[in-house]
């Protein structure tokens, strides 16, 4: 069984990209304002929010860390096409309770167009279902089975420098008792045809 | 078109090998040399990039009016595999070209399919060290070239 490195966070991550994006303009608004006192005010206003903003989301992440610890996600390695097992998410619960859990089998397709200042890279899911996971309940730990079936079309894990797939195992996990959180990981997918 | 491409099999799994023959008859003029090169490339929306896998040279053309080169190219376990994406797509395909003096080359392309063998993590893993075993030699034969001249 391997173990795979959780790749995602506390959901609504975008209250500290917004606490931190208000904090710059305002800070920028504040010293070019700064002989008018009245924008200047109403620009410590704004530090004073993304400042809050800002701190939400740290206590959220400490939160999350402290209630629900590093995720894992354990999953027979190497997996080839057309596989079909279980995978099995793990987390410690320290006084937190799950509501509810999404779990997604994805397929992104990653390129690289254009060159110089142009250059730039295009995610595209092509492969995105719902998989219906087992809650199996345990003294403060979550676990979670999820039935994995790859498709024997494929594609399988690819990389090269202008293209790449990737498969992942995403999970949202809606709870009470600490923010929602969420799980990414990623699995390798070999070239090879699982016996049907 | 002077030169032609014969596949054995239009599709060839992971791990095994593309053989086939490229044959080229005269139209008159006398080419430098002839070249036959497997490789896999991406299509699509995506910057084009191109991986040549291995190339077969036929130089010594001299007054013949029709040569035949068999190849025989491994195709690596790693793939990558034929794909078809929304985005990008995965080619291979064998190419021939004939390069003519104060001319314009002449090529013929053969498109073929790599499907997935059945996996035997046993099989894969072992075909895997070969693999890394070749890449070995030939980085350790390209090193005592380098040494030597």
């Amino acid at each position: 069984m391997g173990e795979r490195t959780d790749q995602a966070g506390v959901l609504q991550g975008w209250i500290g990209t917004l606490g931190f994006f208000i904090l710059v303009v305002a800070g920028i608004m504040f010293f070019v304002t700064f002989s008018n006192p009245q924008l200047r005010s109403i620009c410590l206003i704004a530090l004073g929010v993304a400042l809050v903003l800002i701190a939400i989301a740290a206590y959220r992440a400490w939160r999350v860390r402290q209630v629900l610890g590093t995720a894992e996600l354990k999953l027979d390695a190497p997996i080839p096409l057309g596989f079909n097992g279980n995978a099995t998410y793990s987390r410690p619960l320290r006084g937190a309770e799950m509501r509810s859990i999404e779990v997604r089998l994805q397929c992104e397709e990653e390129i690289v167009r254009g060159s110089g200042k142009n250059k730039g890279r295009v995610t595209k899911i092509v492969h995105d279902e719902v998989l219906t996971a087992t809650v199996t309940p345990r003294m403060e730990r979550l676990e979670v089975r999820i039935p994995v079936k790859i498709p024997a079309t494929g594609p399988a894990t690819f990389s090269c420098s202008t293209a790449q797939t990737k498969w992942w195992i995403r999970l949202r996990l809606k709870m009470s008792g600490c923010p929602n959180t969420a799980s990414s990981f990623e699995i390798e997918v070999v070239p090879g045809l699982a016996h049907l | 078109m002077t030169i032609r491409i014969d596949l054995e099999r239009d599709s060839v799994l992971n791990g095994d090998s593309i053989r086939g023959r490229a044959e080229w008859v005269s139209s008159g003029k006398e080419p430098r040399k002839i070249e036959v090169v497997c490789r896999w490339r991406i299509t699509g929306r995506a910057n084009k990039n191109v991986e040549v896998i291995e190339t077969k040279t036929e130089d010594n053309i001299a007054a013949r009016n029709q040569i035949t080169i068999p190849f025989e190219f491994p195709i690596s376990i790693a793939g990558p595999l034929s794909y078809e994406g929304k985005q990008f797509n995965i080619v291979w395909e064998i190419v021939a070209t004939v390069d003519l003096p104060m001319a314009f080359d002449e090529e013929e392309t053969k498109v073929f399919t790599v499907r997935p063998r059945p996996y035997d993590a046993e099989e894969f893993a072992r075909l895997e060290d070969d693999e890394d075993d070749e890449d070995y030699d030939e980085d350790e034969e390209e090193e005592e070239e380098e040494e030597s001249s």
